[in-house]
């Protein structure tokens, strides 16, 4: 673009301050600044699991359900690469599967929730009124109880699985959405950018689509990243005791749970699912405070 | 192209407390009046000041005028049509506001060309390549260098920002710009240049021109002609003119004994004491009454009428137009 600043001459010689720019002029425009570094180390951690989980029926050298009672409690080496469970499976293996069980449990048991949240937020925000008091006194009734409480009476009315935790979380998780888009709708609602689009006849679609979502949905986002983590802990934390993913399926809970007998000679049974979960944590933390960093900006 | 902006008995009221909740009390529900009976004409391309203490209703009356909020009661017109209550788009673009605060009234996600074509894309006004051309158009208009399309508002300083809020109101191609405070929250070099760029800009695109400020002095090269506000009442409606020199109603002579001089001697008290009572509750007889030193009986029992010698010419006091040493 020809960037002639070219102020009109007649009149601006009777005007001198306003052909003076205003303060110094910006650099040639830059585009928005980078991710940082801690997002791109966080993408491929989670990227890494991603694949490995897609790639899972490959890497895994053994059937994860195979079971080799003759062999149980192997040690870690060449034939196991992670030594073998009190059944004689592969460790590695079921490792490697699990990151698939996991993942799922997670991203979706955060992902529903998403969904589900910001719908009910964005209506009470939006439309006010008796929409605004029947949702978030319904929040503030999930709230009230204690979470782990909530779950652990849906599962038992449900029975154990993985949909059952799915259903269990999007009843539960859903409030803190609802409640983060509700409030930032309101304060963006009344920002002056919000009302010059209204001003200038902007349709109202497209001012919640261009000006109001893109100022919002990265409160979600961010939110989004330790969800996904909370939800994988969960459901780690309720297969260890047994009430979430039924056994012979791999998980790192119930393998954390199988393997704590063994703790003292076999410590890597339980160390192994547990580093992996720190792993995926560590992944998921830098990515959301990544995205965090870069929309304060 | 540019028609006359009529204002017919503007009233906005906003309730305090809902009708119900007030009921369920027990009490009365209590309203704030911001805008109480608002009537004036502004002629094709005149530039009016609006000027009045925060709280006097001035906003509203930009809001309204934009239709960003719907009065209570009376109605806009322009160029003898009556703008509705739910306005279409077309009505709207008529009809654009520059906002006070240049760095909360442009949206951080957008970059200065994404922004202003949008406009041009919702309004139909230019298409395909004509839109570069009428962005590029746009900024030189605010005299910013093109490359500024490219940049976010943080890029920005203040005063590019709220060059930027002005050509987001011209791209609509709007018959009035409402500017509210448009350099109140600018530095005091940089207002200068930007109310050079209002009084250029009407000169240029012959636009009618409706300058909302708190501050006199501001106002005093742009506007042709001075309405001042006073809880949510306009008492003095003047050529700009005769109101510097010869103030008419007791508030206009204190916002101008108000402003800061240098030939003030200490001990000169300003003429105003206290504050605006509350719009809650409306003092009887002439709104200004308990602040005007020099109040009468009579001021406490009958509201004045604005009146005077022509419909652009109007002070509402019963003491106006008298021989001021009479008053002092």
């Amino acid at each position: 673009m020809t960037s002639t600043p070219s102020p009109p001459p007649p009149s601006a010689a009777a005007l001198p301050a306003a052909v003076l720019p205003d303060a110094t002029l910006p650099q040639p425009a830059r585009r928005r600044p980078h991710m940082p570094r801690k997002f791109w180390i966080g993408a491929v951690i989670v990227g890494g699991y991603a694949v490995a989980a897609l790639l899972a029926p490959v890497l895994a050298p053994a059937d994860p359900m195979a079971q080799d009672v003759a062999n149980r409690l192997a040690d870690p080496g060449t034939n196991h690469l992670l030594g073998t469970d009190e059944l004689g499976r592969d460790v590695f293996s079921r490792l490697v599967h699990g990151i698939r069980v996991d993942l799922m449990v997670g991203f979706l048991g955060a992902f529903f929730p998403l969904v589900v949240g910001t719908l009910l937020g964005a209506l009470a925000g939006y439309l006010g009124g008796w929409a605004d008091v029947v949702i978030m006194r319904i929040t503030d009734l999930v709230q009230g109880f204690p979470v782990y409480i909530l779950i652990i009476a849906l599962v038992f009315a449900l029975g154990p699985g993985i949909r059952t935790i799915l259903i269990a979380f999007t009843a539960i998780a859903w409030v803190i959405y609802a409640r983060i888009i509700r409030d930032a709708i309101l304060r963006v609602r009344s920002l002056d950018y919000v009302q010059a689009a209204r001003a200038a006849g902007i349709p109202h679609h497209r001012i919640l689509l261009r000006h109001v979502i893109p100022n919002t949905i990265h409160q979600s986002v961010i939110y989004f990243t330790s969800d996904v983590l909370f939800a994988i802990l969960a459901v780690a934390a309720f297969s260890f005791l047994g009430l979430g993913v039924p056994p012979p399926t791999p998980e790192w809970g119930s393998m954390i749970a199988e393997g704590q007998p063994y703790l003292r000679d076999q410590w890597w049974l339980a160390a192994a699912p547990g580093v992996a979960i720190v792993g995926i944590g560590l992944g998921l933390s830098l990515l959301g405070d990544g995205v965090d960093d870069r929309w304060r900006r | 192209m540019t028609s006359e902006l009529a204002v017919d008995d503007l009233v906005v009221r906003f309730p305090l407390r809902s009708a119900m909740v007030a009921r369920l009390l027990g009490r009365t529900s209590e309203v704030l009046t911001a805008v109480d009976g608002l009537s004036f004409t502004v002629p094709p391309g005149e530039s009016v000041a609006v000027v009045g203490e925060s709280g006097c209703g001035k906003s509203t009356l930009a809001r309204c005028l934009v239709g960003l909020q719907a009065p209570t009661a009376g109605r806009i017109r322009l160029g003898g049509q009556v703008l509705p209550r739910r306005r279409t788009r077309g009505d709207r673009r008529r009809i654009q506001m520059v906002f006070q605060d240049p760095s909360s009234s442009l949206n951080p996600t957008m970059t200065v060309a994404t922004m202003l074509a949008e406009l041009l894309h919702v309004h139909d006004l230019a298409r395909g390549d004509q839109v570069r051309a009428r962005v590029a158009e746009l900024l030189e208009l605010v005299q910013l260098p093109g490359r500024i399309a490219a940049a976010y508002p943080r890029d920005l300083s203040g005063g590019q920002r709220q060059r930027i809020g002005i050509a987001r109101a011209l791209a609509l191609e709007p018959e009035v710009l409402v500017a509210d405070e448009a350099v109140a929250a600018l530095d005091a070099s940089v207002q200068a240049s930007v109310l050079n760029l209002f009084a250029e800009l009407r000169a240029r695109l012959g636009l009618t021109l409706i300058f909302i400020s708190h501050d006199l002095a501001a106002v005093r090269h742009v506007a042709d002609r001075v309405m001042v506000m006073y809880l949510g009442a306009v008492v003095e409606d003047r050529p700009a003119e005769s109101l510097f020199t010869d103030p008419q109603h007791p508030y206009t002579q204190a916002l101008l004994d108000a402003a800061p001089r240098l030939d003030r001697r200490l001990g000169d008290e300003p003429s105003l004491p206290g504050e605006p009572p509350s719009p809650v509750a409306l003092p009887s007889g002439c709104r200004f009454h308990p602040r005007c030193i020099h109040a009468i009986d009579h001021c406490r029992e009958t509201e004045p009428v604005l009146t005077g010698p022509s419909a652009t010419d109007r002070t509402a006091c019963h003491l106006a137009w008298r021989d001021t040493h009479e008053r002092r």
